[in-house]
């Protein structure tokens, strides 16, 4: 059991090294037509990532990614700067020994402070969410 | 604005709630108009995401997991058919948009294993982002319990944690034992919630007043029978009033309702009503 946890560590740590590398190809030729070629490569490695390790705190900082940036295809809104701060951020991540769940929240904080919306899903508020019974 | 020399913003729940969960269009409104200011809330705030939202969020990861439940589509259907109000409608805008970016197939019953985890994970998401994003006051003079209850997630477990989280804030009884708001309600603030009624007295019922005279009925029932008819149930029904009250004099209430319009001027409290998403699409 101890060996299995093992590898899933490792292999969280691994598929989000493959991440960077998509990322950091984003962050040379973002707002360029090639940039699909990475957003496509990147969001399906994020997808698998999922399935394969859904436990493992990288996918939470990876998920919350994918969300900002699969959302309506926002990955092509944001710029060289902002991709090459989220590299910075896992690379960061990934040179760490391990990742608790402090590591996890004040890395989804730093993806919003790089202008990434995370939780990106709106509703229409004025006609469906009353917060007081009273309104 | 009252006061444009007032540098510090202190968000009503209606504005929270549309700088998390707006459409793009509203979010940029709100962004443009914040720009790099710091932004605060308080916990009773934050309460009231919890208990308009997240709590309807969490009852549909619960759905969701139903072995009866085979896959997305019958969660989303048992959940539109049965469940009406405007509140749980806004989970069902929500639900499809996240299951949709993830690329997930609504029939499929493997999906629905995916999906579970990916709500999981976003309902981790967000009460982080409610509970981290925004500076707090750290000045609710009510004590909100509710607002205190923590929201512990392990992701190998998250029915676990959501389900202690239900049920810790579900227990009105026992977070209403632990909070102030009857000192807040008949002590600390009854000159002007007197005053509060006696306005909402001579003000003709129409749409603009309706929600701010209903408080006011509201308060009048509390002042009238004590400490008593200070229940969470009765809470939800006095929101903006508890919240005009608290608001750090020294900041701006920023909202959309209608009611602060009445309830801030009363007791001094600066503020700003933004116009509705409505209007804004409107532009």
């Amino acid at each position: 059991m101890h060996t299995k946890q093992n590898v899933l560590e490792i292999s969280g740590v691994e598929l989000t090294k493959s991440i960077l590398i998509d990322l950091q190809k984003l962050s040379s030729c973002s707002g360029e037509p090639i940039a699909s070629v990475y957003a496509d490569n990147l969001l399906r490695t994020m997808r698998t990532m999922r399935d394969k390790l859904p436990f493992d705190p990288y996918t939470e900082v990876v998920m919350a990614l994918h969300d900002a940036l699969a959302y309506s295809n926002r990955w092509i809104d944001y710029n060289a700067s902002q991709y090459q701060g989220v590299c910075d951020l896992l690379t960061s991540l990934v040179n760490q020994e391990t990742i608790n769940n402090s590591s996890v929240e004040a890395a989804i904080l730093t993806l919003e402070n790089l202008g990434f919306d995370t939780i990106p899903f709106g509703v229409k508020l004025d006609q469906s969410l009353d917060i007081h019974e009273d309104e | 604005m009252d006061d444009k020399s007032i540098p510090q913003h202190f968000l009503d729940t209606s504005v929270l709630r549309s700088l998390l969960l707006g459409t793009q269009v509203y979010k940029q409104y709100f962004e443009s108009q914040f720009t790099d200011q710091p932004l605060y809330i308080s916990n009773y705030v934050q309460m009231e995401m919890r208990r308009s939202y997240l709590i309807n969020l969490i009852s549909f990861y619960f759905v969701l997991r139903l072995e009866t439940i085979n896959n997305i589509g019958d969660a989303i259907a048992l959940w539109s058919n049965r469940f009406k109000t405007s509140e749980l409608k806004a989970i069902l805008q929500l639900i499809p948009q996240l299951f949709s970016t993830h690329q997930l197939n609504f029939s499929s019953p493997q999906d629905k294993e995916k999906a579970i985890s990916i709500l999981g994970i976003y309902i981790k998401r967000f009460e982080l982002l409610l509970r981290k994003k925004f500076n707090n006051t750290n000045t609710d003079s009510t004590t909100c319990t509710r607002a205190l209850v923590p929201l512990t997630l392990d992701l190998q477990n998250l029915a676990a944690g959501l389900k202690q989280f239900a049920d810790e804030f579900g227990d009105v009884e026992n977070c209403r034992s632990n909070c102030q708001i009857d000192q807040v309600l008949l002590v600390q603030y009854r000159a002007e919630i007197e005053q509060l009624i006696q306005i909402a007295a001579q003000l003709p019922k129409n749409s603009n007043t309706r929600g701010f005279i209903n408080i006011a009925n509201n308060l009048k029932e509390i002042l009238a029978q004590g400490a008593t008819a200070c229940d969470c149930k009765r809470c939800e029904k006095i929101g903006d009033a508890v919240i005009a009250l608290n608001a750090p004099r020294n900041m701006q209430l920023e909202h959309t309702d209608n009611s602060f319009d009445y309830l801030c001027p009363t007791i001094n409290q600066p503020h700003y009503k933004h116009p509705s998403e409505r209007k804004i699409f409107a532009r």
